[in-house]
């Protein structure tokens, strides 16, 4: 099991109330897994992904990534886990504006502390997206599908545990979702690298091996296929 | 950190109008601090040349007792000069001996208090350079009843080469006498005050004027060795003896205010630069929250993150700084080669400043280093607090901010 939520549960003070985004939930996602987190707006599942991403402590629970148990590990060791094992892919790319492509890939290496042959990898990874003449574009040069294609392989290229992708489609047109779902998906195939992403849209549901289902703060279903 | 200096640089061009306006208080303040430095230090080398070149040389001898204000030169309390401290004074090197007491010179119906100033020509020359003086017409010739002006004072009474005037002063016994000189020459003195009030007379012209029998209110020592020991060994013989430096400390210390005023200001423009850097660093973290949470969320450590903000500031305050120094020091350099002349200002106020009337900055590179520092400090200072609550960012919201 690369990770895992036991018993998690995530409450944020709003004012005077609380809102329980995530209330006791198991779940955990095995190498090579192509996961989908799925539910409507509030369901809890970009919660959960923060969680399992490190980016984020539970209020009640465990979160257990590459054995570790999170709560553990300080502010800078987290840090660290997220720089080596886990790659990230979100929603509006978050790209660093004036990085050009092939730096930005560049940095998730550099904050991993990869030292040798930083630039070949950088540029197989560029390649591998399918952007080998936009290496050095800036964010700003470059469509929101190039961008999404750039994310993918900053989150590829240090060769992460698992990558983590909240909404990747949400804001690309239906082509261009299609497409980096399709990148993804051959990623996984091809690589054995572990997918786990958050979505409401059917459209990328369908592409998911496995689909947990997540309905206010908990989850309601699971699906698996071939 | 060479990766987050580029970043930080990189950051601040992407705003560039903003990085520009926000660092123009950081040029002027550091641009006023290298340029008002240069030119108070410029004061004190004047105050120093026009004390050095016009009465005092390196060492100046007073009899004891008597004011060193510069204002007042009492006839009666001027003392002659023993000979121990002749025979010092001959081994410590040129030096040579004034009278200087008041009197008015008059003209027709007009008059004006003037200083004369009663000299050994013979000596005079051994120790002033009066090479540097711009002379029209000569000095007075031995002998005769001549005397020589402050540019200053001829154009006050509308004096020129040749005119006849009547001297008027007090014997030390306190008789009132007045002769007639021939003005033979007008003297342009690199000291304001001398060039306003000053009437040049050989000592032994001023005998008959003033009843002097020897007595002597200055002596101006240009010694072989070192100014220090040659004011140790001079002193205690009847006579006050000071360095030029101490025979100015007065209108030093106006200087010490000035830069203390100065600096002041300085503080002032460094605190409104210091509120526009912190208001655009803090701008800066607004802005790029998602991205900072992007950072975070890649793994960047909370340290680098602040010092990410903090070179920002720091990059700004000091390109900001070297193109303040650059224009201060420039200015600085220039009017130390030129000089500022103001001449026309003093005469027009008719100050009475023992200074000269070209006033030229002094450079050096240590304000220039301090206030490039400053200017720095000040920068990073003001971005210290954005800086850590940008780094205290939780990732998790951030990466979605708009």
């Amino acid at each position: 099991m690369i990770c895992q939520l036991i018993g998690a549960t995530k409450v944020y003070p709003m004012g005077d109330l609380t809102v329980v985004a995530l209330r006791g939930i198991d779940v955990g996602v095995e190498s090579g897994e192509f996961t989908a987190f799925a539910g409507p707006s509030g369901s809890g599942k970009s919660t959960a992904l923060n969680l399992i991403g490190c980016l984020d402590r539970p209020t009640e629970g465990r979160v257990m990534v590459d054995g570790r148990d999170v709560a553990t590990l300080t502010d800078g060791a987290l840090g660290e886990l997220r720089a080596k094992r886990i790659g990230f892919i979100f929603q509006s790319f978050n790209l660093i504006p004036v990085l050009t492509a092939a730096e930005n890939v560049d940095l998730a290496l550099r904050l991993a502390g990869v030292t040798e042959n930083r630039a070949a990898r950088v540029e197989k990874s560029l390649v591998d997206v399918g952007l080998k003449d936009l290496l050095h574009r800036r964010p700003a040069q470059l469509s929101g599908g190039q961008q999404q294609r750039v994310a993918i392989a900053r989150a590829l290229v240090k060769n992460p545990a698992i990558i983590i992708a909240d909404e990747p489609t949400a804001n690309l047109d239906s082509s261009n979702g299609e497409a980096i779902l399709d990148l993804m998906r051959e990623m996984n195939e091809r690589d054995g690298v572990t997918f786990l992403f958050s979505t409401h849209d059917p459209m990328v549901m369908g592409r998911a091996r496995r689909v947990v289902r997540l309905k206010d703060g908990a989850i309601v279903g699971e699906e698996r296929r071939a | 950190m060479i990766f987050l200096i580029g970043l930080a640089a990189r950051n601040l061009a992407r705003n560039l109008r903003r990085t520009v306006i926000t660092s123009v208080a950081v040029v002027a303040g550091v641009a006023i601090m290298v340029l008002g430095w240069g030119l108070v230090d410029g004061l004190d080398d004047n105050v120093l040349r026009a004390a050095r070149t016009t009465y005092a040389s390196e060492v100046i001898l007073r009899p004891d007792g008597y004011p060193d204000d510069g204002m007042r030169y009492p006839l009666d309390e001027a003392a002659l000069i023993p000979d121990s401290l002749r025979s010092e004074l001959d081994k410590t090197g040129a030096w040579t001996a004034r009278t200087v007491f008041p009197g008015r010179i008059v003209r027709g119906s007009e008059s004006q208090h003037i200083s004369v100033w009663a000299y050994d020509s013979a000596t005079e020359t051994q120790v002033f350079d009066r090479d540097g003086w711009k002379v029209t017409g000569a000095w007075p010739a031995p002998g005769k009843t001549e005397i020589a002006l402050g540019s200053g004072l001829a154009r006050l009474m509308e004096l020129k080469v040749g005119d006849e005037v009547v001297i008027e002063g007090r014997t030390r016994d306190g008789a009132i006498n007045a002769l007639g000189y021939t003005v033979a020459g007008i003297v342009r003195v690199d000291n304001s005050s001398i060039d306003a009030l000053g009437v040049w007379m050989e000592a032994a012209t001023a005998q008959d004027l003033a009843q002097l029998n020897g007595v002597r209110t200055h002596i101006a020592v240009a010694p072989k060795g070192s100014v220090a020991a040659a004011k140790t060994e001079l002193s205690g013989m009847g006579w006050t003896a000071l360095t030029v430096s101490e025979e100015c400390d007065d209108l030093i210390a106006m200087n010490r205010i000035r830069r203390k005023s100065i600096g002041t200001v300085v503080v002032m423009i460094m605190l409104i630069a210091a509120t526009g850097i912190a208001n655009t660093v803090i701008m800066a973290t607004f802005e790029r929250i998602r991205e900072i949470g992007t950072l975070l969320a890649l793994g960047m450590p909370r340290a680098d993150v602040r010092a990410l903000f903090l070179l920002e500031g720091g990059i700004m305050g000091l390109a900001a700084g070297i193109l303040g120094a650059a224009i201060g020091g420039s200015a600085v350099l220039y009017w130390q080669r030129h000089g500022i002349d103001l001449s026309q200002q003093v005469d027009e106020v008719g100050a009475n400043i023992a200074m000269s009337t070209m006033v030229y900055t002094h450079f050096s590179w240590l304000p220039l280093l301090l206030s490039l520092t400053f200017g720095v400090a000040i920068a990073v200072g003001a971005s210290l607090w954005p800086a850590t609550q940008a780094s205290r960012i939780v990732p998790a919201d951030a990466v979605k901010a708009d």
